[in-house]
C-alpha cells in the first residue's frame, strides 16, 4: 500500500511540475513571438482534456488495435508452442531449428511491414495481425525453450524407467515446467504485440490507434497523439497485471513459501 | 536365502571421452537375492551410478547380461518391476508431495489414489501431503522420493546415493526408517553409497568397487542379524564389519 502511495505522489509531483513549467515557458515563447512548446508537447491538462472530448474515439480505435494485437498474440503463442512441442518430441530437431527461430527474430519485421501490408492488401486487418504475431512469437519461444534448462535430465530418466511415452514426458514434465517461463515471456510478448499492431496500423488501415496517431500527427494535434499513446500504455499495463493475477492461480508452486 | 532375483554377469562399459576410451566398468558380476539389500561402495567416479543405470536400462552395457529371475532384465523393465531413485531425487517442483507420489501411477495408468495415500502413511508424510518439494527439508524430500518409487510396487528398488546430502543424525534415522519400509514392502534394494557405515548398517551384502576401471574388489557378506535398529551401531560386530570393508577399500587405493 505504501509503495503505491509513493508512486502516486511522485507521479503527481512530476505532472504538476510539467504543467507549471510548460505553461510558464509557453507564456514567454508567445511573448517573444515564437512557436509555443504546446504545439509539439501537450501539457498534462491538455491530455486530460483530450480524453474528455475525444475519449469515445480513442476507446473505439483502441478496441480495433487490441483485437488485432490479441489475435496476433494468440497466433504467436500457437506458433511458439508448436516449436516447443516439436523440440520436446524430437530433441535432435531442436538444435537445427533453434538458430532458424533466432534468425527469424533478427529479421527486421518493422522494415518488412510495408511489404506485408502490400501482400495482404491495404486496409486488410490480417496484415496487422500477422505483424503482431511475428513480433510476439519470439519472446514466448525463448521463454518456453528455457524450460529445457529447468527440467533435469534425471527426471526424464525416471520417466524412461517408468516406460513413459513421449507424450507423457511432454504433458507431465515439460508442459507444467514451462508455465513459469511462459508467464514471464508473456509480460514481454503482450506489449510487443500491441506495439506491432500499432505500427502495422500506421501503414494502411482506416481504423485503430496507429491510424489515430498518424491522423493526430498530420493534423498537428499533439494532445490527441499523447492521449492515444497513453491509452495504449494503460491497457498494456492492465493486461500484464491480469496475467500476473492469472499466474498466481496457475503457477502456485512458485508462490508458496513455507 | 532365496534364489537370486537379479543376476549380473560380466558387465563392462566403456565411455569415449575426447577420443580416449575410458573403461568405467570391467567384468562386473554379482547377484542379488530376493528381499536382500545389497550396497555398492567405492570411490567417486568408479561407476557405481553406471551399474544402477545399466540395471534400469538407461545405459546399454558393452557386453555382459543381466537376468531377472530366469528372464532377461528387459522383461522386468517392461513390467515395471524396477523402481529407480536418481541421485538428485528428481521430485517435480510443480507437484505437491501427494501428486509426486501419484506420478508413476498416472504414467502407468493405475488410477489408484488410495495407493498414494497408503505410501504417504507408510513414509510418515501425512502432514506434508499438500506441500511442494521446495517447502520440505532434505530428509523429507528423500522420503517422498522413496514413497514415489514404491508407489507402483516394484520388486526391486535402485537407490543412487540417496542420503549423500543429509546430515549424520537424519541419515541414521532415515536408514532405520528405510529398513522398516523395506520390511513392510518386502522389496529388494540395491543401494549405492560412499558411506561405509551406512552400507554395513543397511545391507546383507556389500560390493566393493575399485577406482577406474571399476572392478569388484570384494563382495562381503554382512553377518549381522536381519532385525536391525540403532543399537546395532554400537555393537562390536558392526564395527568389525565396517573395519573389514574400510581395509579392503584402503588396500585398493
Amino acid at each position: 500500500m505504501n509503495k503505491i502511495f509513493i508512486t502516486i505522489i511522485s507521479l503527481l509531483i512530476i505532472l504538476v511540475a510539467w504543467q507549471v513549467i510548460e505553461t510558464n515557458a509557453d507564456k514567454q515563447m508567445i511573448a517573444q513571438n515564437q512557436t509555443s512548446i504546446e504545439a509539439f508537447v501537450p501539457t498534462p491538462l491538455t491530455i486530460i482534456n483530450t480524453f474528455a472530448t475525444s475519449g469515445s474515439i480513442i476507446v473505439l480505435e483502441l478496441k480495433y488495435t487490441l483485437f488485432r494485437a490479441m489475435v496476433g498474440l494468440l497466433i504467436g503463442l500457437a506458433l511458439a508452442f508448436m516449436f516447443f512441442f516439436i523440440f520436446v518430441l524430437f530433441p535432435s530437431i531442436r538444435f537445427g531449428l533453434l538458430p532458424l527461430a533466432f534468425a527469424i527474430n533478427s529479421f527486421p519485421v518493422i522494415g518488412f511491414a510495408p511489404l506485408i501490408v502490400l501482400t495482404f492488401g491495404q486496409g486488410s486487418a490480417f496484415s496487422i495481425i500477422f505483424i503482431a504475431a511475428l513480433i510476439s512469437y519470439f519472446p514466448i519461444l525463448v521463454g518456453l525453450d528455457s524450460t529445457f534448462k529447468n527440467v533435469d535430465k534425471e527426471s526424464i530418466e525416471m520417466m524412461n524407467v517408468l516406460n513413459a511415452n513421449k507424450r507423457q514426458v511432454l504433458t507431465k514434465i515439460f508442459l507444467p515446467a514451462s508455465l513459469p517461463n511462459l508467464f514471464m515471456s508473456l509480460r514481454l510478448a503482450i506489449p510487443a504485440s500491441i506495439i506491432g499492431a500499432t505500427i502495422g496500423e500506421w501503414l494502411g488501415v482506416r481504423t485503430g490507434i496507429g491510424q489515430l496517431i498518424t491522423v493526430a500527427l498530420y493534423q498537428l494535434k499533439p494532445g490527441l497523439l499523447y492521449a492515444a499513446l497513453l491509452s495504449v500504455t494503460i491497457v498494456s499495463i492492465l493486461i500484464v497485471w491480469i496475467i500476473s493475477l492469472l499466474e498466481k492461480k496457475v503457477v502456485p508452486w512458485k508462490y508458496y513459501h513455507n | 536365502m532365496n534364489a537370486p532375483v537379479i543376476d549380473i554377469k560380466d558387465i563392462s562399459k566403456c565411455y569415449i571421452k575426447k577420443r580416449q576410451p575410458i573403461e568405467v566398468l570391467k567384468n562386473i558380476s554379482f547377484s542379488v537375492n530376493d528381499g536382500e539389500v545389497v550396497a555398492i561402495v567405492g570411490p567417486s567416479g568408479c561407476g557405481k551410478t553406471t551399474i544402477l543405470k545399466i540395471i534400469c536400462g538407461l545405459i546399454k552395457p558393452d557386453c555382459g547380461c543381466i537376468k531377472y529371475q530366469d528372464n532377461d532384465i528387459s522383461y522386468a523393465l517392461k513390467k515395471c518391476l524396477i523402481g529407480y531413485i536418481p541421485q538428485s531425487l528428481s521430485l517435480l517442483p510443480f507437484r505437491t508431495v501427494r501428486k509426486n507420489v501419484m506420478l508413476p501411477l498416472e504414467v502407468l495408468k493405475i488410477n489408484n489414489c488410495e495407493r498414494a495415500d497408503e505410501l504417504i502413511l507408510l513414509c510418515d508424510l501425512q502432514k506434508y501431503a499438500n506441500y511442494y518439494p521446495h517447502q520440505l527439508s532434505g530428509g523429507m524430500r528423500q522420503k517422498v522420493a522413496i514413497a514415489r518409487a514404491l508407489a507402483y510396487k516394484p520388486k526391486i528398488l535402485l537407490m543412487d546415493e540417496p542420503m549423500a546430502s543429509l546430515d549424520e543424525m537424519i541419515k541414521e534415522k532415515l536408514n532405520e526408517e528405510l529398513l522398516k519400509i523395506k520390511d513392510s514392502t518386502k522389496s529388494t534394494i540395491i543401494y549405492v553409497t560412499h558411506n561405509i557405515e551406512e552400507a554395513v548398517f543397511l545391507s546383507n551384502k556389500v560390493i566393493v568397487l575399485s577406482k577406474t576401471p571399476g572392478i569388484i574388489v570384494d563382495a562381503v557378506d554382512i553377518s549381522l542379524p536381519d532385525k536391525r535398529d540403532s543399537s546395532l551401531r554400537s555393537d562390536p560386530a558392526f564395527f568389525r564389519e565396517v573395519t573389514k570393508i574400510r581395509k579392503i577399500l584402503q588396500n585398493n587405493k
